[in-house]
């Protein structure tokens, strides 16, 4: 696979040529990195296991979403706005993926003096760094595009499924100079010493506002808003670069096409080729604004290394207050104290575990006011809704622990496996305890709170035993995960928690089946609670005194 | 009694055999240093000795334990510093020392005064909000070697302990070894830095292609070579021939 790419970027040398760049620099660096990126980290001496079975999983996922999205070819008649609504989904979908894991190739450090020490140009060393991200743009691409290929070659005719894969190349195209001329732009204008924070916190938001979009159809109506909808070619067609796709696909496929299709497609082309052109053009200085990105060191303290700074004790009042009360002195402490400085301070961990946690208050808002915005005034979700929104905060605790095993600097686990732990446990229920502080508790605060307020007291017991069960689950996930703090390397960690994951929503959904199935019985709600906590608190109990 | 017990070590990744059965005895109170050519095995020696690798064939005890059964216990009297190894660079050190100390089951109280001591000896000053990503490689060598020393240990692996180190922390750390083994700690390290090896070890030992090659005081080695210094003695030990002076490497073009 990868040597296609690689053969496909040959294809564009005379573009590279022409546009300044080294056409074999390019071809070298991007095999170079490609090979690399199929290839597990070592942790002393230990070879972290290979990821392509897990890789090969995760590009069936995006079939299937692919295959999903191609149902949208049965909402509407017109092709053209079904095209153009399937590649507005992808400009979110990669979008995301590229905001959330691969930009930060752009600012990647790690080869700098090995590639910098040889005779190549900004644009070469930029241009090799783009083509890395769109070889994984266009293997995501590869894979949700061929329902829809496939679709339109056979149901429409072989020249719309060739005119919807020149669109997808369009697409990815669009969808990347947009995400890396804004990180470029960062690189190029702002302070050196503040960009990894700005881009970091960037991630985090997008993420968010992704999130939230991607729920936003779910809160303001169902698919059947979609039904015969036309949107090429008409005023609303302007509203998003898929659409404008859409317009593009109608100009090279149908004869009768609006004026305002082809004023779209002629937006999409420009797009594309002024994206492209604005990327070149913000490519200059790049190589010496990563050297003094390099220089800047990686933390949020910005001082020249080695050199003693003034400055105050770090303070985290909330964690000092939470540290004594959630666990015993030494070690369960210093690990929860270590994980929570991590949680806080590690800008890859918050990268991926923050966003989680707008996804409660959208739920919320989903179910709670939903009905609000359409005006009615019972609560349609029903019990089982709610109990959903209950048992949802489990991942608010099974995530950030999932990432605590997951870090950038992987390798500086080396140091748990190298001290005599007797106690591997106590540093697990720290790392528990550490999670619940900073995310479970807080959101569980508001959750409960919004309940006990739009359904009153008799949502108590709910609430208790949904609690409980959340907690012992969570305990469940923490003696089964295993693995030492942050010491797997994120590549190598894909789909690593998968057998944990399946096994917590295994018992995440029968908790929620039986405590919907027992609010039919009487007296069986607080019996359960009280059975559930006991059995909580004698596992708690019995977790901390292992071994004494 | 032997404070390293090794008998027939044998370690192989995949067909590459790296260790080609070593044996060895090492008493208590000496400093050891373990070098050889890159590649010869030193790492992976150390690891084994650590712990951290229970891979490997023959016999090797530490401390009286069987590290392949009992590596906790192992791990629980020894001190090791890796070569070249990160950190969690987002930690302040005091908070880094808290880690370590407490996965060593150390009180806070104890962790805190033996690593202020230690630092003020190596000279590592920094602010205290100050993370380890702002130090200098020097900076973070002291942070690894003081967290490895902080819970006392009886044996101590240092693998390339003076790699980044200024000339003014080199003798700092030198003294720092020789100050341990008056206190009956035994040093087992290697090097690459040539005239510290011959200045500070009881012993020396020469590792080539997974086999020693040489084992003994430096003047006990430099007898059977009469070579003069530990670098011609290891040049001429390893194989590594005088330079040739008609070397041109673009001379068929």
């Amino acid at each position: 696979m990868n040597k296609l790419f690689v053969w496909l970027v040959s294809l564009l040398n005379p573009v590279w040529r022409t546009l300044g760049a080294d056409p074999k620099a390019i071809g070298l660096i991007l095999a170079a990195k490609l090979k690399m990126d199929d290839r597990g980290g070592m942790l002393m001496g230990q070879r972290q296991d290979s990821k392509s079975g897990m890789a090969a999983m995760i590009y069936v996922f995006i079939c299937l979403f692919g295959l999903l999205l191609s149902f949208v070819f049965q909402l509407t008649p017109d092709v053209a706005t079904a095209v153009g609504i399937g590649f507005s989904l992808w400009f979110v979908y990669i979008g995301l993926l590229l905001v959330t894991e691969m930009s930060e190739n752009l600012f990647d450090q790690r080869d700098l003096y090995i590639l910098l020490s040889r005779p190549i140009n900004d644009l070469t060393f930029s241009l090799s760094r783009m083509l890395h991200i769109a070889v994984f743009a266009g293997k995501l691409g590869l894979c949700l595009g061929v329902p829809s290929f496939l679709y339109l070659t056979v149901a429409v005719s072989p020249w719309a499924g060739f005119v919807y894969f020149l669109l997808s190349i369009l697409t990815i195209v669009i969808t990347m100079t947009g995400t890396l001329v804004f990180y470029l732009l960062l690189l190029r204008r702002v302070d050196s010493a503040k960009i990894k924070k700005i881009v970091g916190y960037f991630q985090i938001i997008a993420t968010s506002v992704f999130f939230i979009a991607y729920q936003l159809p779910g809160l303001l109506g169902d698919s059947k808003s979609l039904e015969n909808i036309s949107l090429v070619g008409q005023p609303a067609g302007f509203l998003f670069p898929g659409l404008w796709v859409g317009g593009l696909y109608k100009a090279m496929t149908s004869l009768s096409v609006e004026p305002l299709a082809y004023a779209q497609a002629a937006l999409a082309l420009v797009a594309a080729a002024g994206g492209f052109w604005f990327y070149v053009r913000q490519s200059r200085g790049y190589a010496d604004s990563l050297l003094q990105l390099r220089n800047a060191g990686s933390g949020g303290r910005e001082t020249e290394a080695g050199k003693v700074t003034g400055g105050t004790e770090e303070k985290s009042p909330v964690r000092d207050f939470l540290a004594p009360l959630l666990t015993r002195p030494n070690q369960e402490r210093m690990s929860f104290r270590f994980h929570w400085n991590v949680m806080v301070r590690d800008m890859t961990f918050k990268q991926k575990v923050y966003p989680i946690l707008v996804y409660l208050p959208v739920m919320l808002i989903m179910v709670f006011f939903r009905d609000a915005f359409r005006g009615e005034e019972a609560f349609s979700g029903g019990m089982g809704f709610m109990l959903i929104v209950l048992y949802f905060l489990l991942w608010l605790l099974i995530i950030p622990l999932g990432q605590t095993k997951i870090s950038e600097n992987y390798r500086a686990g080396w140091i748990f496996l190298a001290t005599a732990n007797k106690y591997p446990w106590r540093t697990d229920y720290g790392q528990l305890m550490a999670v619940l502080g900073m995310f479970f508790l807080p959101m569980a605060v508001v959750l409960y709170t919004v309940m006990l307020v739009y359904l009153g007291s008799g949502f108590v017991l709910d609430i208790v035993l949904a609690m409980g069960a959340t907690l012992l689950i969570a305990l469940v996930y923490a003696a089964v995960a295993g693995g030492h703090p942050f010491s797997r390397s994120k590549e190598d960690a894909q789909f690593s928690n998968i057998g944990p994951f399946l096994l917590v929503s295994v018992l995440a959904v029968g908790c929620g089946f039986i405590h919907w199935a027992i609010r039919f019985l009487p007296h069986m709600l607080p019996v359960a609670s009280v059975v559930v906590w006991g059995i909580l608190l004698a596992s708690v109990w019995s977790y901390r005194n292992k071994g004494d | 009694m032997s404070i390293i017990s090794i008998r027939n070590l044998q370690k192989s990744y995949f067909s590459n055999q790296v260790l080609r059965g070593i044996d060895l005895e090492v008493q208590a109170g000496q400093i050891i240093g373990y070098i050889g050519p890159n590649g010869a095995g030193k790492s992976t020696t150390i690891r084994i000795l650590a712990g951290l690798d229970s891979k490997f064939g023959g016999e090797v005890n530490v401390l009286g334990f069987d590290v392949k059964k009992n590596p906790l216990e192992v791990k629980k009297r020894i001190g090791y510093i890796p070569e070249a190894a990160e950190i969690y660079e987002v930690l302040t050190p005091e908070e880094f020392y808290e880690l370590v100390g407490g996965l060593q089951d150390l009180p806070w109280a104890v962790t805190k005064k033996r690593a202020e001591r230690l630092q003020e000896y190596l000279d590592l000053k920094y602010s205290k909000s100050q993370r380890i990503d702002t130090f200098s490689k020097g900076m973070k060598q002291k942070v690894l070697l003081i967290s490895g020393l902080l819970h006392d240990p009886d044996l101590i692996f240092l693998d390339e302990p003076l790699a980044g180190l200024d000339a003014n922390s080199v003798i700092r750390v030198k003294d720092l070894l020789q100050q341990l083994t008056k206190r009956g700690k035994t040093i087992f390290y290697s090097s690459h830095i040539m005239e510290v090896v011959e200045k500070i070890s009881d012993r020396i030992i020469l590792l080539n292609d997974g086999k020693i090659v040489a084992n003994g005081t430096f003047a006990e080695i430099n007898a059977q070579a009469n070579s003069g210094s530990l670098e011609n003695l290891f040049s001429q030990l390893t194989g590594g021939a005088t330079a040739r002076t008609d070397f041109d490497f673009t001379a068929d073009e």
